[in-house]
């Protein structure tokens, strides 16, 4: 039995694919999207409990899918987890601001990824919409 | 002649018509000066905005190339963790040595990363520092703790040692912490096995203006020579460091550049194997230097991020209050007051706020314009209780105030801004609602004539009184409830329901009274019966106006009265 379903969202490949594998092997079911149209359709088809999200994406980025489901009140309080290669504040500020439930930067400690997961899930924390 | 000549360069003197021809010469002469003035002036000022085109490009390139590093660098380390971790599939021990070893260099990598975006913040001044009042046994005795099994392993001593009745210090928590964590981390990482290190707080200057701390080891040392390159960047120094990763050669170069940002000074004493003493200075806490490091701070950082700043100061002035026959409220409890319902307005993250207690002040910095500014000064006029009076004085920076100037000039400048506000001096906004024309004839001319200080607005319809609390941000609010549409009773509830208008007073009037019971439960301050008596209009509006706390519902008294 699943512990509980997590959309992965980068559009690097190779990305999606470690961070799968990782979640994987603590116990996850892993839905995986490559860019931000399509982490709103996997969304909206498959229900994750939490999703791993990259902030610069081409097309619709981290912000924008965050924007887009804070809109529906089916998914404005699923858990986000802002994933990013940038460490500016205003990055982060804005990410908070579309209600991140944590921020993880990378390069990121695979166990601290893991833990954030782990404990939104079980606090069945909510984003905080605004 | 002096005089003459520098009258002539400071432009005071444009022409000279004189038939004397050796002051026709010194004229030309002077002249020439002055055009050559002119033209260094403006070499200076064009190659000043070249550097700092430049020094942009720079920070951009490097959070670009930062950003372009990571992605793969995350990439690798996972892929390595993964298979480290057995993941992947089961790894023999002699492979798993092998990938700790990658491991360990990626995180050496993402430390490079790391500790060059902090330097650049820290060079580029976009670094936001937020001091405080800081406790210095807290400081120490946290990095000692947390540094104590990491020196244990090694079987080292680590001892804290700090002076009886030290003042707190004025600096930002995380950044000293840093500096304290890279001294004992690398003291810890260059002293041997059995060595020991020594962690001291003390004061050593006679005036007792800065708290030095220090960092003692019985480590390696460091040689005479290598010590004037030590806090340079990318210094990597030809010591033994045993076994643990080695540094990026940044360590260094950020601690001065902290201790340096926060006023003080780092100094190092040491000999090849007599081990090695790090001390830096930090401020001790007083209110002024917290004042007028705020104000730098935020100037600084609304410079670096090329926004306009407005300053706000709100200083309480309670003389006449004694006579007021109630106990006097405390005005700091009421600055506290004042700056919540301020927070509420402010939006950007760079916005703060400081209450500086001996002066009975509140400074507001705001990163906005001059519309921006005018509305934070709306909103402390309106959340200053009746009791106090105040002294409110804004100003732009950008325009008349630069970062450059000292603290002094700066309030020197803000003086001839200062507004004297005083409860009898502040006109008060009311806002009148009725959808009959000469209702509002009536009232405002009634009011107008009075000897009430009041700017009045009007509207005939609820929705548009609504649309005018933003703008007006009434103290007042003289509310028709009948109205065709959007009904006073609608136009109250929007009053109440937010948060901001709290303090506004709502006087409701009608012609029929059965609704006042109704209109008092949802929060109105007062009710007057239509047909009414302007005289009693009058006198209830100043009522209302002056007893801005008083919380006995009239309407309330009314209804029992009837």
């Amino acid at each position: 039995m699943a512990k509980g379903k997590i959309l992965v969202v980068d559009d690097e490949p190779d990305i999606v694919k470690t961070i799968s594998m990782r979640l994987k092997s603590s116990g996850y079911d892993v839905v995986t999207a490559m860019d931000g149209i399509q982490a709103v359709e996997v969304v909206m088809k498959e229900r994750p409990d939490l999703i791993v999200l990259d902030i610069r994406m081409p097309g619709r980025d981290g912000h924008g899918v965050a924007a887009r489901l804070r809109d529906s009140t089916e998914t404005a309080f699923t858990p986000i987890i802002f994933l990013t290669a940038s460490t500016t504040e205003s990055d982060y500020q804005t990410a908070v601001g579309a209600g991140a439930s944590k921020y993880v930067t990378k390069p990121f400690e695979p166990e601290e990824l893991v833990a954030a997961v782990e404990q939104l899930l079980q606090s069945g924390h909510k984003r905080y919409a605004l | 002649m002096n005089e003459y000549f520098s009258a002539i360069r400071e432009g005071q003197i444009d022409a000279i018509i004189g038939s004397d021809p050796e002051s026709t010469v010194l004229h030309i002469e002077a002249m020439k000066l002055h055009e050559e003035n002119k033209r260094v002036a403006e070499v200076l000022a064009r190659s000043n905005a070249k550097l700092k085109e430049l020094d942009k490009a720079k920070s951009e390139f490097l959070s670009t190339a930062s950003h372009e590093l990571r992605t793969p660098l995350t990439i690798i380390k996972e892929y390595v963790g993964l298979l480290h971790d057995g993941i992947a599939g089961p790894v023999t021990s002699d492979q798993k040595e092998c990938l700790e070893s990658a491991l360990q260099n990626c995180n050496r990598l993402a430390n490079l990363i790391n500790d060059i975006l902090d330097l650049q913040r820290l060079d580029s001044g976009r670094q936001r520092i937020r001091r405080k009042k800081v406790d210095v046994a807290a400081l120490l005795g946290d990095c000692h703790h947390d540094f104590l099994s990491r020196c244990q392993t090694k079987y080292q001593r680590l001892e804290l040692q700090i002076s009886e009745d030290l003042p707190p210090v004025l600096c930002d928590p995380g950044m000293v912490t840093q500096v304290l964590v890279n001294l004992v981390g690398n003291s810890h990482k260059f002293t041997p096995e059995g060595g020991a290190i020594m962690l001291r707080g003390y004061i050593q200057d006679t005036v007792g203006q800065y708290i030095t701390f220090q960092v003692e080891d019985s480590g390696v040392g460091i040689g005479e020579e290598d010590q004037e390159c030590i806090f340079d960047k990318f210094t990597q120094l030809n010591r033994q460091p045993g076994p643990g990763a080695k540094g990026t050669g940044l360590g260094l170069a950020i601690v001065k550049n902290i201790v340096e940002l926060h006023g003080g000074e780092i100094s190092l004493k040491s000999s090849p194997g007599e081990g090695s003493t790090f001390s830096f200075t930090i401020p001790v806490y007083s209110e002024a230097r917290e004042l007028t490091t705020f104000v730098e701070d935020c100037l600084s950082a609304a410079t670096a991020a090329g926004r306009e700043l407005s300053v706000t100061l709100v200083k309480l002035d309670t003389t006449g209050q004694a006579d007021s026959g109630h106990d006097p409220p405390d005005e700091v409890d009421h600055l506290r007051e004042i700056e919540q319902c301020v927070r509420q307005t402010l939006r950007r993250k760079n916005d703060e706020t400081l209450i500086v207690e001996s002066e009975k002040m509140l400074v507001i910095v705001a990163e906005t314009d001059e519309a921006g500014a005018e509305s934070v000064r709306r909103r402390v006029e309106q959340s200053i209780a009746n009791e106090f009076g105040a002294t409110i004085a804004v100003a732009l920076a950008g325009g008349m105030v630069c970062a450059d100037d000292s603290i002094e000039d700066w309030m020197q400048k803000m003086k001839g801004q200062f507004l004297r506000l005083r409860p009898e001096t502040v006109a008060k906004r009311v806002l009148i609602v009725d959808d009959e024309e000469q209702v509002l004839e009536l009232i405002s001319q009634a009011l107008e004539s009075s000897s009430l200080n009041l700017k009045i607005e009007l509207a005939n319809e609820g929705y548009k009184a609504c649309l005018r609390f933003e703008g007006f941000e009434p103290h007042l609010v003289i509310l028709d409830i009948n109205m065709p549409g959007f009904d006073g009773e609608e136009v109250l509830r929007q009053i109440k329901s937010n948060p901001r208008w709290g303090a506004t007073k709502v006087m409701v009037i009608s012609g029929t009274p059965e609704k006042f019971r109704k209109m008092a439960e949802l929060g109105a301050d007062d009710c007057l019966a239509k047909p009414f008596d302007l005289k009693a209009l009058v006198d209830m509006v100043a009522n209302l106006l002056q007893d801005s706390k008083g919380t006995t519902l009239a309407a309330e008294r009314e209804l029992v009265k009837s």
